[in-house]
């Protein structure tokens, strides 16, 4: 062999174990967390704890009952439901639990029982209840009409991302995917919703 | 670009968000959900939970009858089931008597592999086909993934590559499934165009020896890769993760056979929405086939062809089930010099020299913190022999990068300011180990006594049997531990060795 090889690296030694301290922001968001948590925990017995989770989630709960069962009055009972359900939780940590994600996957449940009751009254989007005022009726079939193009897990995803304001990784978690899977779906779910809605 | 992208993206977010918001701001069922959460004690008829069907049945008569339908389908569903398993076994079955042409080639494929898997060494690989199709150039550098989406069913892809000893070649199967792996029950399958005779393996095998290869470090492009502080950053000027391994492979084209010396180079873009990643592959080649020459350098181009890699892609119906359009993250971006063999950035290799085995720590991204630079998540390789080889660049030797995968198990901190500290950080991630094994083998020998203890006052026969197994189970893994416990403090005695050489023989950040 003639050619003139140079081997050099400088990374494979230096690998230890640490640990990271917590930033300011993470806190606040560990804070938070523990707000939700608490909130779980007491709302079994305080309606004044379920009004707050309920100002808190109930517009992610919709959208995310929405996303599957793509029906205004069959979503309206999902959230119903969901908060019910979160009022006869048995076992929940305060301290290890993770209260969004556990209300989102709470939500999700209910809805895909919802639809699975109902299927055979929810055959096509078209048929389906839009709600009652004009402007609720114009949302519902723009929304139903981006949705459609999607599957189920993109349309869940882009929920969970743009209406519950979950980071990939919590996605992942309620998915139980990889979370560069998630990234993936999303990114292409945009590109379809985009391209129907026009916007590119 | 990839800003005015993100724009887009979070303007059209938003527009979905409001939309949405409006529909969920006009639901109010707080009323409707604490009637339920919170019951009265004295509720009258006119809140009761009685229902219409309940009523119906205030006789109590039973009705055997209303169970019939239900009864009658899962029959007929059992008896199909059992009667008529509509899989690929059966549809190969029936086909190999009525089958079309399609269908033929689909069960040639499948005898081939069959054969071949029996006749010579094939490494095989498992992957999910969703993971496959969205990073397949680290998985099978030289291959794309053959197969469409599926979006709706959990599915797995099988890869065999042959290997000539211990160098994989081109010569690839990639097979479908659902569930757990069965022989021959494949729902599609591929088959790679290059193929190798056994004399030409023998001949291979006999005239290359690993040895007498060395591997040449390529220069990524300054003008294509920069550095921002402590961050790379691509040409539109984003902070990138930056990566890659390399890799091996007799390469067959056009009866020509030449061992291909790889270098794969890819980064993600850090704080992007999406898991958008860029690659580019350099390979050099010594070995024409008959002798070694001077290198010729190939272009990514030159060797990863999707159209000609697969020559059959076929479901078990014969339907072809080859992918219409590029539905991987990965982008090819020209990454490599042209100028010739340099050595490439200084790296860190987050899953060698760890005393974890593979199934236990790796997983599908990591996540790359600069103290002083952007975070980025990175995809990684899935299959062990690439894991192991697998680097994270880094442009700056005196900061402190910590890599971590998502669940948080493995962390590793990476401070190189100079060769000294190595040394000592070396050596600390040795001891750090060994804490943790001996913290282990303490738990066991406390566990062991335990169980020798009740085993003692266990009176039950059946009681003391079962508490022998558990014991027995407790001394195996004991026994593992005190191994690689051993392992860990013989490679302490040799690291110090050798990292004395090193300190004396390499500068970091040297070119």
């Amino acid at each position: 062999m003639t050619a003139d090889t140079k081997l050099f690296h400088g990374g494979d030694t230096a690998i230890i174990f640490s640990h990271t301290q917590p930033i300011a922001d993470d806190m606040e968001i560990s804070q938070q967390c523990n707000e939700v948590n608490d909130l779980i925990i007491s709302c079994k017995t305080s309606k004044e704890s379920l009004s707050k989770l309920y100002t808190m989630f109930k517009r992610s709960v919709f959208a995310i009952a929405f996303s599957i069962t793509g029906d205004y009055h069959l979503s309206e009972d999902c959230v119903a439901e969901t908060f019910v359900r979160l009022t006869q939780v048995k076992r929940f940590s305060a301290k290890n639990g993770d209260g969004r994600g556990f209300i989102f996957t709470v939500a999700r449940n209910v809805a895909f029982e919802q639809r699975r009751r109902y299927r055979k009254n929810c055959v096509n989007l078209v048929i389906q209840s839009y709600g009652d005022a004009d402007k609720t009726v114009e949302d519902s079939i723009f929304i139903n009409q981006l949705l459609k193009n999607l599957n189920d897990k993109q349309r869940q995803i882009v929920v969970l991302k743009c209406y519950s304001g979950l980071t990939f990784k919590e996605i992942a978690v309620i998915m139980k995917s990889p979370e560069s899977t998630i990234k993936s779906k999303y990114q292409k779910a945009i590109n379809i919703l985009k391209s129907k809605a026009g916007v590119i | 670009m990839m800003k005015d992208n993100r724009n887009f993206n979070s303007e059209f977010e938003e527009l979905l968000k409001g939309k949405m918001n409006e529909l969920a701001d006009s639901v109010d069922c707080f009323d409707k959900i604490t009637k339920r959460a919170y019951p009265r004690q004295d509720a009258d008829f006119a809140d009761g939970e009685l229902t219409v069907c309940e009523l119906e049945n205030v006789t109590g008569k039973k009705n055997f009858f209303r169970f019939m339908p239900a009864v009658a389908i899962m029959t007929a569903c059992a008896l199909c089931l059992f009667f008529l398993p509509k899989n690929a076994r059966f549809v190969d079955f029936v086909s190999s008597y009525f089958g079309k042409s399609d269908e033929k080639a689909y069960r040639e494929i499948i005898n081939e592999i069959k054969e071949e898997t029996a006749s010579f060494n094939y490494k095989t690989y498992d992957c999910s086909l969703e993971e496959y199709i969205s990073k397949d150039v680290i998985i099978t550098p030289l291959f794309s993934c053959p197969f469409e989406e599926n979006s709706e069913d959990e599915l797995s892809v099988r890869i065999f590559v042959k290997m000539c000893g211990s160098i994989p070649t081109n010569q690839v199967y990639a097979v479908v499934y659902e569930g757990n792996y069965s022989d021959g029950d494949y729902i599609a399958v591929a088959e790679s165009s290059a193929e190798f005779t056994e004399k030409e393996i023998s001949e291979l095998a006999e005239n290359v020896t690993i040895d007498s290869l060395s591997l040449p470090f390529l220069k990524v492009e300054n003008e294509l890769i920069g550095v921002n502080g402590s961050n790379f950053t691509d040409a539109d000027g984003n902070d990138i993760t930056l990566a890659g391994f390399d890799f091996n492979c007799f390469y067959k084209q056009n009866d020509k056979t030449s061992l291909i010396i790889g270098n794969l180079a890819y980064y993600s873009i850090n704080n992007a929405n999406s898991n958008a990643h860029y690659y580019d592959i350099s390979a050099c080649s010594n070995y024409n086939g008959s002798q070694f020459e001077s290198f010729d350098i190939f272009e990514a181009s030159e060797i990863y062809d999707p159209a000609v890699m697969w020559a059959n892609v076929l479901y078990f119906n014969g339907d072809s089930a080859r992918a219409d359009t590029e539905l991987s993250d990965f982008s090819n971006k020209k990454l490599f010099s042209d100028n010739g063999v340099t050595a490439l950035p200084y790296y860190m290799s987050p899953y060698n020299n760890s005393v974890y085995t593979y199934n236990s720590y790796v997983n599908t991204s990591l996540t790359v913190e600069c103290n002083y630079g952007s975070t980025g998540n990175i995809s990684t390789p899935v299959f062990e022999n690439i894991t192991e080889r697998f680097r994270v660049y880094l442009p700056d030797a005196t900061e402190t990068f910590i890599c971590y995968t998502a669940d948080g198990r493995i962390n590793h901190t990476f401070n190189q300011e100079s060769s000294e500290s190595s040394a000592v950080s070396n050596i600390n991630a040795i001891e750090s180990n060994c804490i943790n094994l001996k913290t282990e083998l303490d738990i066991f020998n406390e566990l062991m006594i335990a169980l020798e203890e009740e085993q003692k006052n266990a009176s039950d026969e059946k009681h003391i049997m079962e508490l022998q197994t558990e014991i027995d189970a407790v001394m195996i893994k004991k026994e593992q531990t005190e191994q690689m416990l051993a392992d860990i403090q013989w490679k302490t005695e040799s690291s110090a060795d050798s990292v004395a050489e090193y300190d004396s023989t390499y500068t970091i950040g040297e070119n």
